[in-house]
């Protein structure tokens, strides 16, 4: 580890005009500090200047205003999964930072870092894998062991998003507040690139810009379903999170992302239309709506299993916001 | 052992093998509060002033040469003292090329990263591969042929604690803490390396975060290269894995290839074939043998055959039971093929093909305790949630190994016993006190144990399980020994004949009277007085008893069959070991075996890149180890069998598991799964026709 | 070298550490509080687990700076009369990801309406053990609060 010089501003404001300081090789930003560290640890990065934000609390760390969700970008994961009313109102989200880590983690880790979090490619994990993301010339999982990887997208880089919040969030309009630059916001779904637009981050954020806040909107009937290899602490092999607006059991509209099978949360608008119109007690109209979701699917040597899973996980994520057992 | 005082028990609720088997059903671990409170000093805990920090410098590919090495830039990175090039070639991930020694863990990071080692990666190779069997002919007599192979990954042992030691150099002395499982052969080599006679230092470790066989390889690389260090700069070195080197360099439980051959007839008796096994050795010479067949099942005639497959992976170390879980896993497997093959019941089956009767018997206790009624047959299933039961054997063998005990009664009522095994988590140091004190005849809270310090009488290493049942029978003729030394001094006092005298819960006994207290009786003495016992022929004839440890285990799943993951529900292992010394560690140390199997079942894998040969899940986090939320109830029975004297327990009870598992999953989805892990995408694979 | 201020294990405390060191490598190194042990250095085992500000977090991912002005709680800090119950049940066998587990069990003691929504298992996941097989930590887990239910109980 290098040394580094260490910031503490009072407010985001300050934290972006710091990440812009050209004084500085490598400012990095951090919250909880739970992929920093590691990153830090496993001498992925190494920053001249660590921006500290954790302690910024300028709003309270939830708060509902005009119909919406305001989460604080230091708000932890913990206590986004314990909000009584995100729980009633949102329950996608409350369930998705639930399902995150473990109690360790998600008592420290926060909201904006869980979304900005870099991926868990085991080759962009080990420094000495000169990959993609490093700036390197080849994926190592294309040809390598990719079982944990990309079903969807045509590479160059095949990683998964690593945010479990991201893809709650992004069934209920969700949008991040930013300081730091001429906008004000960016949607979710404009937070994330594909690696085609670029391969060293997964964001769309220019240098000096922060997330300050996040807000959504309730979608009472929501919820997220991982399905998990490990029961304890583990990530998803595939996750699903879906919003619907039901007139008694049949689906009037449907938003369905699926998580751990694209380099972002992959929005599948395609499905959420096939989804109109279906009456949950038509199980197999069900099924055959959500194994739309594998259309554009192009699996690698060792993750085909996924394409299987994902109808799977959004059936169970439907059922689940519609209150119904999902194992049937 | 020869038991005179036994008293009765009353019947415990839902144990009905149990009764009275155990001579303490309540005693906790003694090192219990060290344990709860955090103050109980590791290896790695023993951080000695002005110690020097020490760490390899380690192969990052399968097979790579170091083209260039920075060792001048390194050397001068503040703090460093030195930096040391052994080799130029890794033939492995992990694999050292030399070391740096410096004054912070600090110095050291910033030391590895100036070397700035070029590496030219050569071709790895990563696994053993599908060696082409050559088998025999059919069997005689056999109706049809099962042709199948089964195999499993590389599993590492994971101790929570690293491999390392921390040496306190003293100038002409030195302590060595290892976290070792062998406090005496830690020092091989030591003497060399610190060029001190082994009179002038000592191994102490009183607290060892798990082995699992693991930590049975003497001082050590770590323990050798500390040690060095130490003698050439005269201070403390302190040299612990992270969890990345434990993967990579400390050993595991080779990979194995069962290629099976067998024949069978129409009513499932199998009548032999030839049965290939391949290990998967990494670098090493050799260890990677797979005990199939395990002898517990009558299979006919078995040709065997077994060859040891090199790969460029670090080597095995003995890991508990090593080669049986792997054995178990293809031969419990196999039989439940031959059943569903043959529309038996594999409960009926194992009950036919098992050589002891008294496992028999426990099969009938397993079945009801599980309710193996409600198994229903194989691959009948189509609801979402599929059950599944399964059955694993497992039996070992008491093994002599060499161990000395010393029991001293202190003027102060105290009694020490002194062993220098160590405690590696099994409860030896609980079970010594134990056997000690119902030995004499004092309550336990009189009795104190010194352990794991090579200064105390020699014990084995833990492996093979052998500390308990080997420095028991020391103890107990330690024990008897300062029992007649004691009572005659005693006797003397009292100016009665010593034979005449008892102990009695402490209390000194004259046929029903008392006539003295335990206190009263040590002040007597005036100053300490021992007894020494060793494990002899002599000591074995005396104490040692008969059989051995054998036991099932019986398993309740239910396979989600639409995600291929599987839920535990509950594992009822049913375990016989002879005399229970302390039944709460013993039931902890068959609880402990059935998780590390059920975690070798069903998580885990070290993967090596296909290209490469990097392990690429180094850590504890797509290394999946089962945590709290995957596990069933685990159900363990202490049987009361036909054993006497103590007998072996910290192997047996992890060997059934992972073919249990199997053969429960096969139960409930219908085609078998024959590699492990038992991945979601394996099942699904099963479930979809057989693809696995 | 930098100092912080904090509250360790109940007392006010000046700290001196290295500006590297992770809060766990200033527990244990600075401070020779050994109980918090280093089990995988990633978050991912459990066995750092120290209270700041109540919480369980990995002391092993936070920089130490960052517990500036907090109440941190180490092993060493619960109090040995409240753990019989993990005594009595078998929580231990090596003992090394014990302290982790004292951590996180002392938290959902003292938040005993964490198991309105969460099992035991799932408050514990993020503490491996290799050894007792988990049964053992959560049965001493729901003595204590059934103990600690009992006392409260029976105050006035």
């Amino acid at each position: 580890m290098k040394p580094f010089s260490l910031a503490r501003p009072r407010d985001f404001a300050g934290a972006g005009k710091l990440a812009k300081d050209r004084r500085f090789r490598l400012p990095v930003i951090k919250a909880g500090g739970m992929d920093v560290v590691d990153h830090l640890k496993e001498g992925l990065i190494e920053p001249d200047l660590l921006i500290d934000v954790l302690r910024i609390d300028d709003q309270p760390e939830i708060r509902e205003a005009d119909g919406a969700f305001h989460i604080h970008a230091n708000a932890t994961l913990a206590n986004i999964a314990a909000s009584r009313s995100i729980a009633r109102r949102a329950p996608v989200v409350a369930q998705c930072c639930a399902s995150a880590a473990t109690p360790q983690v998600r008592n420290v880790a926060t909201a904006a870092g869980n979304l900005l979090q870099r991926p868990r490619c085991w080759y962009y994990r080990n420094s000495q894998f000169d990959c993609l993301k490093k700036g390197g010339h080849r994926c190592f999982a294309f040809d390598g062991e990719n079982a944990y990887h990309a079903i969807f997208g045509d590479g160059p880089c095949h990683i998964v998003h690593p945010s479990n919040l991201a893809i709650g969030l992004s069934v209920c309009n969700a949008s991040v507040r930013l300081t730091g630059s001429d906008r004000d916001a960016v949607s979710l779904a404009d937070l994330f690139h594909m690696p085609d637009r670029g391969l060293l981050s997964e964001h769309n954020l220019k240098t000096g810009e922060v997330v300050t806040e996040i807000h959504f909107e309730p979608r009472s009937t929501s919820a997220f379903y991982a399905i998990k290899h490990k029961q304890s602490f583990d990530w998803p092999l595939v996750a699903a999170a879906a919003a619907l607006e039901l007139d008694g059991d049949r689906i009037e509209s449907a938003t369905v992302t699926a998580g751990a099978v694209a380099p972002v949360p992959w929005a599948l608008p395609h499905v959420g239309e096939a989804l109109v119109g279906v009456s949950l007690d038509d199980d197999t109209a069900l099924r055959r709506a959500c194994a739309t979701s594998t259309r554009d699917a192009r699996p690698m040597s060792d993750n085909e299993y996924k394409v299987r899973l994902l109808p799977v996980a959004i059936r169970r994520a439907i059922l689940k916001a519609a209150g119904r057992e999902v194992m049937s | 052992m020869a038991d005179r005082t036994m008293p009765s028990r009353s019947p415990l609720p839902n144990r009905p093998m149990n009764d009275g088997i155990a001579m303490s059903d309540d005693a906790n671990r003694l090192d219990g509060v060290a344990k709860v409170t955090g103050s109980a000093k590791y290896g790695r805990d023993v951080m000695p002033k002005n110690g020097v920090f020490v760490s390899f410098i380690r192969c990052p590919w399968g097979h790579a040469q170091a083209r260039s090495i920075d060792e001048e830039a390194a050397s001068a990175v503040a703090g460093v003292l030195e930096v040391e090039i052994t080799g130029r070639e890794g033939r492995y991930h992990g694999e050292p090329i030399g070391h740096i020694a410096a004054e912070s863990l600090a110095a050291l990071r910033r030391a590895r990263s100036a070397l700035n080692i070029e590496w030219d990666p050569e071709d790895a190779d990563t696994e053993i591969g599908s060696p082409e069997a050559s088998h025999d002919d059919d069997p005689d007599g056999a109706d049809h042929v099962l042709e199948a192979v089964y195999t499993t990954p590389v599993q590492t042992h994971s101790s929570l604690e690293t491999h390392g030691t921390s040496i306190d150099h003293m100038g002409d002395r030195a302590i060595i803490y290892a976290s070792t499982q062998g406090t005496f052969s830690a020092r091989e080599g030591m003497d060399r390396v610190l060029g001190m006679p082994q009179s002038r230092f000592k191994v102490v470790c009183e607290f060892v975060g798990g082995g699992f066989g693991s930590k049975l390889n003497g001082a050590g690389k770590e323990g050798l290269t500390a040690g060095r260090i130490a003698a050439k700069y005269g201070r403390p070195a302190w040299l612990f894995c992270d969890r990345a080197e434990e993967h990579l360099d400390t050993g595991n439980r080779p990979s194995s290839r069962t290629h099976v051959r067998i024949g069978y007839r129409d009513d499932g008796t199998i009548v032999g074939g030839s049965v290939r096994t391949w290990g998967g050795v990494g670098v090493a010479g050799g260890g990677g043998g797979v005990v199939m067949p395990s002898n517990r099942y009558d299979l006919g005639r078995i040709r065997k055959q077994h060859a040891d497959v090199r790969f460029n992976g670090g080597g095995p170390r003995a890991f508990r039971a090593p080669g049986h879980p792997q054995g178990a896993f293809a031969e419990e497997l196999m039989i439940d093929e031959v059943a569903t093959a043959t529309g038996r019941d594999p409960l009926e089956l194992r009950m036919k093909l098992d050589r002891e009767d008294e496992r028999r018997s426990m099969y009938e206790l397993g079945a009801r305790l599980i309710g193996w009624k409600r198994r229903q047959p194989t691959g009948t299933q189509a609801s979402v949630l599929r059950r599944g039961f399964g059955i694993g054997s497992t039996s070992w063998n008491r093994f002599p190994a060499r161990a000395d005990a010393e029991v001293v009664i202190h003027p102060d009522a105290s009694v020490e016993v002194r062993t220098g095994s160590q405690d590696i988590g099994t409860g030896q140091r609980t079970a010594m006190a134990i056997v000690v004190a119902r030995q004499l005849g004092v309550p336990l809270d009189v009795v104190h144990v010194s352990i794991g310090d090579s200064s105390l009488p020699a014990g084995p290493a833990s492996g093979g399980s052998v500390t308990a049942t080997n420095t028991s029978l020391a103890m107990l003729e330690a024990a008897d020994n300062l029992k007649e030394t004691f009572l005659e001094r005693i006797a003397a006092q009292l100016g009665v004949v010593a034979g005449a005298l008892k102990i009695r819960e402490g209390d000194i006994m004259q046929d029903d009277r008392r006539m003295m207290t335990w206190q009263e009786a040590c002040a007597a003495l005036g100053s300490a007085v021992s007894g020494r016992g060793s494990r002899s022929r002599r000591s074995d004839r005396q104490y040692s008893g008969s059989g051995h440890s054998m036991g099932v285990q019986f398993v309740d799943l239910e396979v989600d069959s639409e995600t291929g993951v599987i839920h535990l529900n509950r594992i009822v292992a049913i375990q016989s070991c002879g005399r229970v010394i302390c039944r709460k560690t013993a039931e902890s140390q068959i609880i402990g075996g059935v998780i590390q199997g059920l975690s070798f079942a069903l998580f885990e894998d070290k993967l090596l890149d296909r290209n490469t040969g990097a392990m690429v899940n180094p850590n504890l986090e797509f290394y999946r180890i089962a945590g709290p939320a995957d596990m069933p109830k685990i159900e363990p029975v202490l049987w009361e069998g036909n054993q006497t004297g103590i007998r072996p327990l910290g192997e047996p009870p992890t060997i059934p598991t992972a073919g249990a598992i199997a053969c429960a999953v096969f139960n409930a989805v219908g085609s078998p799964v024959r590699d492990l892990p038992l991945r979601p995408d394996r099942v699904l694979d099963a479930i979809e026709g057989g693809r696995s | 070298m930098p100092q912080i201020q904090l509250t360790l294990n109940g007392s006010p405390a000046t700290v001196d550490y290295e500006p590297h060191h992770r809060l766990l490598d200033t527990l244990r190194y600075g401070l020779a509080l050994t109980g918090t042990k280093e089990g995988c250095g990633e978050g991912e085992c459990g066995a750092c687990t120290v209270l700041i500000d109540g919480r369980p977090a990995n002391s092993c991912l936070v920089p130490t700076y960052q517990a500036r002005g907090c109440d941190v709680r180490t092993v060493e800090s619960i109090p040995a009369e409240t753990l019989r119950p993990l005594l009595e049940s078998g929580a231990t066998q090596c003992g090394a990801c014990t302290p982790g587990v004292v951590v996180t069990s002392a938290w959902v003691r003292s938040n005993p309406e964490l198991i309105e929504t969460h099992t035991l298992r799932q408050l514990m996941a993020g503490n491996l053990c290799r050894c007792t097989g988990y049964d053992g930590i959560i049965d001493g887990v729901q003595q204590g609060l059934d103990m600690d239910a009992e006392s409260r109980g029976a105050k006035p």
